[in-house]
């Protein structure tokens, strides 16, 4: 059963790369949103079992997503993690690194460390 | 000079002023002679009459005061001499006369030597020279004289001593006998006189105070212009004083007593003696104030100076602080700029390494790609690294301990290149307030430099010390000048035997993307950001060769 990842980043060569990066796996199936303010919507649809987030994002940033996820009913449940250009490399181990609370990724990520954090989250 | 050396020139000057004033007073009393002095002793009040109507020469005020030119003479005499002087008043001139004569006064302050007076009076010498001039008010006065007025109407005083020598020189002249010199003055400005003889000194007073402005002066009669003090005769000694006082007045004290009284022109300011003096002394307590605020002002401009130098290092401080605000935020932007293009490409590499075959070279040109991916990453990290504002956690620290731990943190990377670890730590090291975590990045940059230093094969020797700093020596100059002499510091070595550093680039070892490795290789950000951490912890750092080659790392910490 192939689990569902939705990535949410506002770079659309980003996510149709990283799409075509994870869907080649064929161990998951991947849609993409770049508009912050429609993750909502799109999660209903969708209903993923993990979320990349990008944190910033012109229309609506993806710590303001992560709360109205949260407040959610029907999307309360999903997990995400955070995809960030500010946070050095160092600071996130490989796996994605434990911030406030919230898993993190930074950019560039590669695709086997995407890999693993949903592995990792999702269980293998 | 100090503020005391001003005020003490001033005290002098002032001084100074003071006593020529007092000098010129009692001084004079030092060049009589005994008997003088004795006579002066036993005579304090002394009489003297005057004709009381020869303005403005002498003559008694409507409040009965002796007042006039000589009369500002026998003030000054007065002082000079010590005495008292006192009118005895007289109707006229010839009343006066005749008070000496019979000696109920005692000498005449203004009076013309004539052999008949001199019977019975001693004169002094002239000391007051008042020219008569003739005054008319016609206008035909070219080479007018004496013998001019011959058959003229001449208008003259009764009773002034110019009638009488008149009359007797030049009896063809009419002389008309006025009661004053001012009706004299009017008789002939009307013209119901042709002319008139009178002082000068005495006509023009009057002829400014009346503003009688048609008359003028035909010419001047320089005789009997002369006049003395008369004494009478059997008082020879007090003739002599007041002769010896008379020449002890100076010839500006002199005109300006004349000037004071004839308005023939208001007296200029700066000859007045008295005003001199004033005008001096003023000088001299100017100029004391002036040099007083000379020396405060060199205070104030030198405590100016020192609060504007710490006020520009303050703001130099704030506008660096701000600026690397700036520049973090400016890395922030651009960090977040440059990780997406980033990104993009390593998924892209990602996606391509699944479309080559392995070991192709496809595969070889995708490897290069990613490689270069991470270096891109790195200089962007090491940039933020840079730039960030560094908030420390502060505790207190043992320093070997964060030793050991970095160790074993880069214990892979000192196997792999067969390098061997010299512990030379202190049993007992005092800790220190520090930020552990960020001193362990420190060891690794420092142990991870030593290593490529190193190659294949080395040693690394880590020493730990503490002690106080002394005046002279190696460790001071290590110091940076943060630390004094009697300061306990605590000293981290962390030496290789590697290649070293070339001598003309040690100085600029700390400097950001400065790197001596290849290229590709390191971002020249690690011993620059290693610095900042130090500083930031209140110490010191600093590289140098060593001496059997490789390099020296030193650090130093302040401990209480």
């Amino acid at each position: 059963m192939k689990k569902k990842i939705l990535v949410v980043d506002d770079e659309a060569s980003l996510t149709r790369l990283i799409k075509a990066n994870l869907e080649r796996t064929g161990k998951y199936e991947v849609m993409t949103e770049n508009h912050g303010s429609k993750v909502i919507e799109t999660a209903r649809k969708f209903k993923p079992d993990l979320i990349f987030l990008d944190v910033m994002m012109p229309d609506l940033g993806g710590d303001e997503v992560a709360a109205m996820l949260e407040e959610d009913p029907l999307l309360s449940h999903i997990k995400y993690v955070f995809l960030t250009a500010i946070v050095r490399r160092e600071e996130t181990e490989p796996t994605g690194s434990d911030i406030g609370g919230h898993l993190f990724l930074a950019k560039p990520v590669r695709t086997e460390e995407l890999i693993a954090t949903i592995e990792k989250v999702l269980g293998p | 000079m100090s503020y005391r050396g001003y005020n003490i020139i001033l005290w002098i000057t002032i001084l100074f002023n003071v006593g020529i004033a007092f000098g010129t007073e009692s001084g004079f009393r030092a060049t009589l002679a005994p008997e003088e002095i004795a006579w002066l002793n036993a005579h304090p009040v002394i009489r003297f009459s005057s004709n009381p109507d020869f303005t403005p020469v002498e003559f008694i005020d409507d409040k009965g005061q002796y007042t006039g030119i000589a009369a500002d003479y026998l003030a000054l005499l007065s002082k000079r001499l010590g005495v008292t002087f006192e009118l005895v008043p007289a109707s006229d001139f010839y009343v006066a006369l005749q008070l000496v004569r019979e000696l109920k006064a005692d000498f005449l302050p203004v009076v013309v030597k004539t052999p008949q007076r001199a019977e019975y009076l001693n004169f002094t010498d002239p000391y007051l020279i008042l020219p008569s001039a003739v005054i008319t008010a016609r206008n035909d006065v070219e080479n007018w004289s004496l013998d001019t007025l011959s058959r003229m109407k001449v208008a003259v005083v009764h009773g002034f001593y110019t009638q009488e020598w008149l009359s007797h020189q030049y009896p063809e002249i009419e002389l008309v006998q006025t009661p004053d010199i001012q009706t004299a003055l009017l008789a002939t400005s009307f013209g119901v006189a042709d002319a008139m003889v009178g002082t000068l000194a005495t006509t023009s007073y009057f002829t400014s105070k009346m503003n009688i402005t048609n008359l003028r002066v035909a010419f001047q009669i320089q005789q009997n212009s002369e006049n003395s003090m008369g004494v009478r005769r059997d008082w020879p000694i007090f003739r002599q004083l007041l002769d010896k006082a008379l020449s002890s007045i100076s010839v500006e004290e002199k005109q300006a007593i004349t000037r004071a009284w004839i308005y023939l022109e208001p007296p200029p300011l700066w000859k007045n003696p008295k005003l001199r003096l004033i005008a001096l002394s003023v000088l001299a307590a100017l100029i004391g104030i002036i040099l007083a605020i000379l020396a405060w002002n060199r205070t104030l401009t030198r405590k100016v100076r020192l609060r504007t130098q710490a006020l520009e290092e303050a703001h130099l401080r704030l506008m660096q602080s701000a600026k690397l605000e700036s520049v973090g935020r400016l890395a922030a932007g651009v960090a977040h700029e440059v990780k997406n293009p980033l990104a993009i490409i390593q998924m892209g590499v990602d996606y391509l390494y699944g479309e080559v075959p392995k070991e192709s070279e496809a595969c070889q040109v995708i490897k290069d790609m990613e490689d270069a991916v991470q270096r891109a990453d790195g200089v962007v990290k090491g940039l933020l690294n840079f730039s960030r504002e560094k908030k420390l956690s502060m505790r207190q620290t043992d320093l070997n301990d964060v030793l050991r731990d970095s160790l074993k943190l880069v214990q892979y990377e000192l196997n792999h290149h067969n390098i061997s670890v010299e512990e030379k730590l202190a049993l007992e090291l005092p800790t220190i307030n520090a930020d552990p975590d960020k001193l362990k990045q420190v060891f690794i940059n420092l142990f991870m430099n030593a290593i490529q230093a190193m190659g294949r094969e080395g040693k690394l020797e880590l020493t730990s010390e503490c002690f106080r700093l002394r005046k002279e020596g190696d460790a001071l100059r290590l110091a940076n000048g943060k630390f004094r002499p009697g300061d306990r510091v605590v000293v981290i070595k962390v030496d290789d035997n590697g290649t070293g550093i070339e001598p003309e680039k040690v100085e600029k070892v700390f400097d950001p993307f400065f790197t001596t490795k290849p290229v590709g290789q390191g971002t020249g950000l690690g011993l620059s950001v290693s610095r900042n951490i130090i500083e930031l912890h209140g110490g010191a750092i600093n590289l140098r060769n060593r001496e059997g080659g490789g390099a020296s790392v030193v650090l130093m910490f302040k401990t209480a």
